[in-house]
């Protein structure tokens, strides 16, 4: 009771003092008009410093001050969303001054005039070295302007004046994404209660069920927005959202030995926020944003419609893809070196998988293949935000499409006999599989060289509408044992999309600078990543000398 | 069945590579424990140091502590012989990094309750009035200190007789076991010290290099500031000239003297009076005999009580 006391006593003093002369930048507006009832939680307003990307927002912070203190030290959170190596995604902030030793650097002799003053520090310098967001700290080590662009967009849209929606954390999720954000909590827990067995399988499930239910958000934001640029934002925000809570999970939550499929997963959502980011950026190249933004979509539709059409195929030969499942896995023993597995594997993977498409298939693929080249001459911006529009209206039904899989991904997990081999040979295939996709996209963002090639890469893409959704709707499964096999065949087919759109990348020879410049950013990651990393730099070291030749 | 085989030699590569990743995790996976968990951690082992000992233990007979040693070390078994020649008992501290400030506490407060003698009262008011000035030019805000101080001039008032707050010595035992007195009171010393260590940096300055190679600002954020940072010798140093308050630690280690006679080493810090109120000469500094004495254990500081 006496420390109660004596507490509250302190924060009297503490906060007149503060209040009478506030850190530079930092101001307390529940504070002013009284001192309040409670003393141990306060609001704090600091403005983001001149001369940073944070510069012109106002962020709010909330202070709670425990019983203990100053033994303990002030638990600061920020309620405002921000873009920041060092602040996570609820707000937490990763400074020395707030923890206690070991681990932190809190003393007694601190005070909220200090905190603040450090957190105001830290905004303007942040320390990547000790990041709490992984991906924010790479950007602002290795590619500090597409931080500066994302933290930018984040301040312009949480923190500037009149955004009154940040002043809790609650509420900083924008209400009409919030359908969105329920699905994807839903499937957190869902991959977090599954044994460790089935995880790393449906958490690729969940990858692709953020992308798509990312999709699903941008119709309703657009329709009340009718600008095309806060479109643009939001998505990119939402991107950033997903990604953030994945990081999140990740680093939380995850059994160690998952980590690694996740942290790919990441990588190709970075990759693909990356490309949202670029378009934004530059005001003047209207049509270049709308563009990127449709293939961006276009990318996760491929994916998803394409693996349903061929699921048609996979009906009518199901021991075929077996055969190349299998193919997968027997070329590379016969070689010793690991790395040279991963390249042989690639390659034999392609192989087999084009060789099936070739066969059987051709239609889904090659249309959108081509859909993705076909020109459309004549056609305004205005016209290529509409076919953006119907894009993202498309996606609505994808969700069901990956329940589906979910569904039968998990049958799937359960048939095998041997369960963890298969999911350790998943796992590296969807390694790989990612690795793939992060070609892929870097390939298309750098394939609009000049716009009007860009123009007219905007895909028709309703065209695949009539196509992938009859298919994909369980109804439409019709051999009872399809069920059992269908995950198999639809992960084959992904694979097999995914190599293929690789094909059609090095046909168009669009392997860019860019891949080699990330891959070597992300060399860091661990010494199984890098081998996988080094035999892909072999790869498209060869490619590109094909290409040449 | 030869493609059976074949995928399984890839899947046991597979599988290397994947021990390989788990290895490697389980190694990071210190590193991926977040500060709150690791501070829960540490709640959870003070709590259990806690439950075994009080922040100040009971008055215990010597032969308590030889008790402790029956089945070690001869020497020391030898060494708290000689100890029991000159002291009659120990009090414990728990050790959790604030023993020495804790057991400097007690001992202080004990020795002017027992004592009465307010002159040194009013000496050690006069010192504290002067570090107060020290951490205000040090610019440390007022409210930052204020606090510890005036809890422990309160304690120091209590132990005097005759005022309407002073307390019996059970009293003052219950309040040094009471955490939110005893840890202002840490905290004050930690303040002083601190701020007598930035105050004469220069004379520091060597020990702190030499100690922990860091600067002398460094030191006292790192090493004296934070609760549960042990003291050193530059800690009692500090504190010791600041507050004037002599202190003698005996020191009970396995060390042996080369003529075979056993005996105990002991250092006392008498302060250093840098600017003295009165002048006095060297021999009135030499005569002075610390009223508080520690027994020094590798890494713990207990009190000592002489006969």
């Amino acid at each position: 009771m006496a420390q109660a006391a004596r507490l509250n006593l302190r924060m009297q003093k503490e906060l007149k003092l503060l209040l009478a002369d506030p850190p530079h930048g930092v101001s307390l507006p529940m504070l002013s008009s009284d001192l309040p009832a409670s003393l141990s939680t306060i609001h704090a307003l600091i403005e983001g410093p001149e001369g940073t990307v944070y510069k012109g927002g106002v962020f709010s912070i909330k202070i709670q001050i425990p019983d203990r203190y100053p033994f303990q030290p002030p638990n600061v959170i920020f309620s405002t969303q921000i873009y920041h190596p060092n602040i996570d995604n609820g707000g937490r902030i990763c400074l020395d001054i707030l923890n206690l030793p070991p681990k932190g650097a809190w003393q007694p002799s601190l005070n909220i005039f200090t905190v603040l003053t450090s957190i105001g520090l830290l905004l303007s310098e942040p320390n990547p070295d000790d990041g709490l967001m992984c991906e924010a700290s790479k950007e602002y080590k290795y590619n500090r302007q597409i931080f500066d662009q994302k933290a930018r967009a984040m301040t312009e849209k949480y923190a500037k004046a009149g955004a009154s929606r940040t002043s809790t954390v609650t509420e900083s999720f924008p209400p009409n994404q919030s359908s969105s954000t329920m699905e994807d909590e839903q499937l957190d827990l869902t991959s977090r209660k599954d044994d460790s067995e089935h995880t790393p399988t449906r958490k690729k499930l969940c990858g692709v069920n953020r992308k798509l239910s990312l999709e699903c958000s941008v119709p309703s934001q657009s329709e009340s927005h009718e600008k095309e640029k806060v479109v643009h934002t939001s998505k990119l925000s939402l991107i950033l959202q997903m990604e953030d809570e994945q990081l999140d999970l990740t680093s939380r939550k995850d059994d160690s030995e998952h980590t690694p499929t996740r942290k790919k997963l990441c990588g190709v959502n970075r990759k693909l926020s990356l490309e949202c980011s670029v378009p934004s950026q530059s005001e003047s190249h209207e049509k270049e944003k709308v563009v990127h933004t449709s293939k961006l979509s276009l990318i996760h539709h491929q994916n998803v419609s394409k693996a349903s059409s061929k699921s048609v195929y996979s009906e009518s030969a199901p021991c075929q893809d077996h055969d190349d499942k299998k193919n997968e896995f027997q070329t590379p023993s016969k070689c010793v070196d690991q790395q040279s597995h991963q390249v042989h594997k690639e390659r034999s993977k392609n192989v087999s998988s084009k060789a099936s498409h070739d066969k059987l298939l051709g239609n889904g693929p090659k249309l959108s293949l081509k859909s993705l080249c076909s020109p459309q001459d004549g056609k305004r911006d205005k016209e290529n935000m509409v076919d953006a529009c119907k894009l993202s209206v498309l996606p609505q039904v994808l969700p069901e499409a990956s329940s589906n899989l979910l569904h039968c991904n998990r049958q799937q997990v359960l048939q095998l006999h041997n369960e963890k081999i298969q999911n350790k040979a998943i796992n590296m295939v969807s390694k790989k599989q990612c690795g793939i996709k992060k070609k892929l996209s870097l390939g298309i963002s750098g394939s609009p060289k000049n716009d009007d090639d860009n123009k007219e890469n905007v895909p028709p893409f309703y065209q695949l509408k009539p196509q992938s959704i009859p298919v994909y709707s369980p109804k439409s499964l019709p051999m009872s044992h399809a069920d059992d096999h269908n995950d198999n065949l639809l992960r084959q087919n992904y694979l097999g999309d995914n190599t293929k759109q690789n094909h059609g990348e090095i046909e168009t020879s669009l392997i860019s600078e860019n891949l080699i410049v990330l891959d070597s950013e992300e060399e860091m990651k661990g010494p199984t990543r890098s081998r996988v990393l080094f035999a892909r730099k072999h790869l498209v070291g060869k490619r590109k000398g094909k290409a040449k030749s | 069945m030869e493609n059976d085989k074949k995928p399984n030699n890839v899947v046991d590569d597979e599988m290397e590579k994947w021990d390989i990743n788990l290895s490697i995790d389980v190694g990071e996976e210190w590193s991926n424990y977040r500060d709150d968990e690791v501070m829960q951690q540490h709640n959870a082992i003070q709590a259990v140091e806690a439950g075994k000992l009080p922040y100040v233990g009971d008055k215990e007979p010597l032969s308590a502590l030889a008790a402790e040693y029956q089945s070690g070390s001869p020497v020391l078994l030898e060494k708290i012989k000689v100890l029991g020649q000159n002291y009659a008992a120990i009090r414990r501290t728990r050790g959790d990094g604030n023993c020495f400030f804790r057991c400097f506490m007690f001992s202080y407060l004990e020795h002017i309750m027992e004592s009465q003698d307010k002159t040194e009262v009013d000496r050690i008011k006069e010192n504290v009035e002067q570090c107060k000035k020290t951490l205000q030019g040090l610019g440390y805000a007022d409210f930052t200190f204020e606090d510890f101080f005036t809890l422990f001039l309160d304690q120091v008032n209590d132990v005097l007789q005759g005022n309407e707050t002073s307390i019996s010595h059970d009293e003052l035992v219950s309040r040094s076991r009471d955490q939110s007195v005893s840890d202002y009171v840490v905290m004050f010393f930690r303040f002083v010290t601190s701020g007598e260590i930035r105050r004469r940096s220069e004379f520091f300055e060597p020990f702190i290099m030499g100690l922990s190679n860091t600067t002398v600002e460094k030191f006292c954020k790192a090493s004296v500031e934070p609760m549960g940072e042990e003291s050193d010798h530059v800690h009692i140093t500090a504190l010791s000239d600041t507050l004037g308050v002599p202190i003698r630690v005996m020191y009970l280690d396995r060390s042996s003297s080369d003529s075979g006679t056993v005996s105990i080493n002991h250092h006392d810090f008498i302060p250093a009076i840098s600017d003295p109120p009165v002048a006095t000469n060297s021999d009135s500094v030499s005569v002075v005999e610390p009223f508080i004495t520690l027994l020094y254990r590798p890494g713990h500081y207990d009190i000592l009580y002489p006969k």
